[in-house]
């Protein structure tokens, strides 16, 4: 094997870097462009889940009064006795018999199905149903009577027809809508369009306009990036150093710049204000801050246009983003970023709007030619440390403060003479 | 069209000012109103630097400006820190939801 001199092998290994990274880095970029395969349990599920169980399938007893007969054979026929039946007479009729107590415990219930062989009229039976969580094991306890409406026993009546059935599943879902404290049985994927008469179509149409809506609102992010990035670097060339360009006077390109980028900003806080989901709106958010950044360089504004984007965009947004996974629930749009009071809002930026923009428009500013671009970081500077020198240490002083306060809030309090919960 | 001007740089500003306002208004979820407030302290923001471009008066209007973002980078840190304890006492961020001193 000849040998290899140190520089050629120096750059083969690089080479292999490059390559490697690329290798990983393609895998991950094909995914980018990808339609997410996970299912959102359970609100994005194209039909409900027990729609797509087994007609057997043993799920959550269900008892339909109308059938019941008060034989107690359910009862006597549960192995570990999680049914409980009552039978009295009636007061007003001895010769009724009435049910004054049907309680099933679903959380002892094995769902083995014991208990809907015996059961002469097939009162009792299983459903697909599964779902009924509890905060309480004790709330698991489902009664079928009322004890202060007992209700009556079914008897066979020769030559007459049983009373029609309950269609499977339909009495104990809406026991579990009326469960304390349990949300709504289902909230089923999405309301559809009244009047399909296909059920299960495929979702093609929404989950297209959501894929398009979020390429635009990437498109708009791409382009106010692009804007920032091109405005700095128009500066750079055009004047050797990233202030001292633009034309200072009118100029068509100028306003369409400021036009374009106005426009990004307003479209990003537009989403901030009006989106439905949340990370949308810290999305717009980031539009607006990058758009007003770039309205600071075009106001020759250097300093501060990259004091935003490091502030803003690398701090606060980062921060806001993490709040926003820490605490809501973003996959149910409903619940992220619900608004209340909509018309009253409406109503008060109306009021607001008119008036900001007939001052901006109607005052005689007294203004004078904007001054030749150049550094303001130097100006800034002086500023801070002569005229503005008090309110620099204030403002140092309430950064302190604001560490130590954040910290202290934020921080879980952890209390060392009890023994701590282990699921704190 | 008007040449971009003063007008211009305040009007956007104002707009901005009541796009956070709608926000601040209408959300229900903390979080979303501490973003209404960044765009509520970004229109004041795009007001200070126009006027210190344009206007006549003194240069102070970008230290102004820099002031009002180490302020609001305080705010987000403190208000987010508060969104969270909130978090963790309600289980929810519904601004309606915490109201256990409302008597």
């Amino acid at each position: 094997m000849p040998q290899r001199s140190p520089a050629s092998e120096y750059l083969a290994n690089i080479q292999e870097t490059v390559r490697s990274l690329w290798q990983g880095l393609s895998i991950t970029l094909s995914h980018v462009l990808r339609r997410p395969i996970t299912t959102q349990y359970p609100d994005r599920t194209e039909r409900p889940v027990r729609d797509t169980l087994p007609v057997r399938y043993r799920g959550f007893l269900e008892v339909d009064t109308a059938h019941c007969g008060g034989c107690k054979l359910c009862e006597r026929s549960c192995p570990i006795g999680c049914i409980r039946v009552e039978v009295e007479r009636n007061a007003a009729n001895p010769k009724q018999l009435v049910i004054s107590r049907f309680d099933i415990d679903y959380a002892r219930c094995m769902f083995c199905g014991l208990c809907v062989e015996p059961c002469p009229t097939g009162a009792i039976r299983h459903t697909r149903e599964f779902e009924g969580s509890q905060r309480r094991v004790e709330n698991l306890v489902l009664r079928w009577a009322d004890p202060t409406r007992p209700f009556p026993a079914y008897r066979a009546v020769k030559g007459a027809d049983p009373p029609p059935r309950a269609p499977s599943g339909s009495l104990v879902r809406a026991k579990l809508a009326a469960w304390p404290g349990t949300r709504p049985a289902r909230r089923t994927c999405r309301p559809r369009p009244s009047g399909t008469s296909q059920p299960h179509r495929p979702r093609e149409a929404p989950e297209e306009t959501r894929m398009r809506r979020k390429g635009k609102l990437g498109v708009a992010l791409a382009a106010s990036l692009i804007g920032f990035l091109g405005l700095l670097a128009e500066r750079v060339r055009a004047g050797q150093a990233p202030h001292a360009s633009l034309p200072a006077g009118p100029s068509a390109l100028r306003d369409l710049l400021f036009y374009g980028l106005a426009l990004l900003t307003l479209a990003g806080a537009a989403a901030v204000a009006l989106s439905r989901n949340i990370v949308h709106s810290a999305l717009g958010l980031l539009l607006a801050l990058l758009g007003t950044a770039s309205i600071y360089a075009l106001l020759s504004a250097d300093f501060l246009a990259i004091a935003q984007v490091l502030v803003y965009v690398g701090g606060v947004l980062v921060l806001i983003l993490f709040a926003v996974m820490l605490t809501s629930r973003i996959a149910e749009t409903k619940v992220s970023n619900a608004s209340l009071g909509v018309p009253a809002g409406m109503a008060l930026v109306l009021a607001t709007a008119p008036v900001l923009l007939f001052a901006a428009f109607a005052t005689p500013w007294a203004t004078r030619p904007p001054p030749a671009p150049g550094p303001t970081t130097r100006a800034i500077g002086n500023a801070f440390l002569t005229r503005w020198l008090l309110p620099f240490e204030v403002a140092s002083l309430v950064l302190l403060a604001t560490l130590v306060g954040a910290v202290v809030v934020a921080r879980k309090e952890v209390k060392r003479d009890e023994p701590s919960d282990p699921r704190s | 069209m008007l040449p971009v001007g003063l007008p211009h740089f305040l009007a956007l500003g104002a707009l901005l000012f009541c796009l956070g306002l709608l926000t601040v208004a209408t959300r229900r979820n903390a979080v979303s109103v501490l973003m209404g407030i960044e765009l509520l302290l970004n229109g004041a923001n795009v007001n200070f630097v126009a006027f210190h471009r344009y206007g006549a008066g003194d240069d102070s209007g970008e230290v102004l400006a820099v002031f009002v973002i180490v302020l609001a980078a305080a705010e987000a840190t403190v208000g987010l820190a508060i969104v969270l304890a909130a978090f963790h006492t309600f289980r929810s961020i519904d601004v309606r939801g915490a109201d256990s001193m409302w008597g």
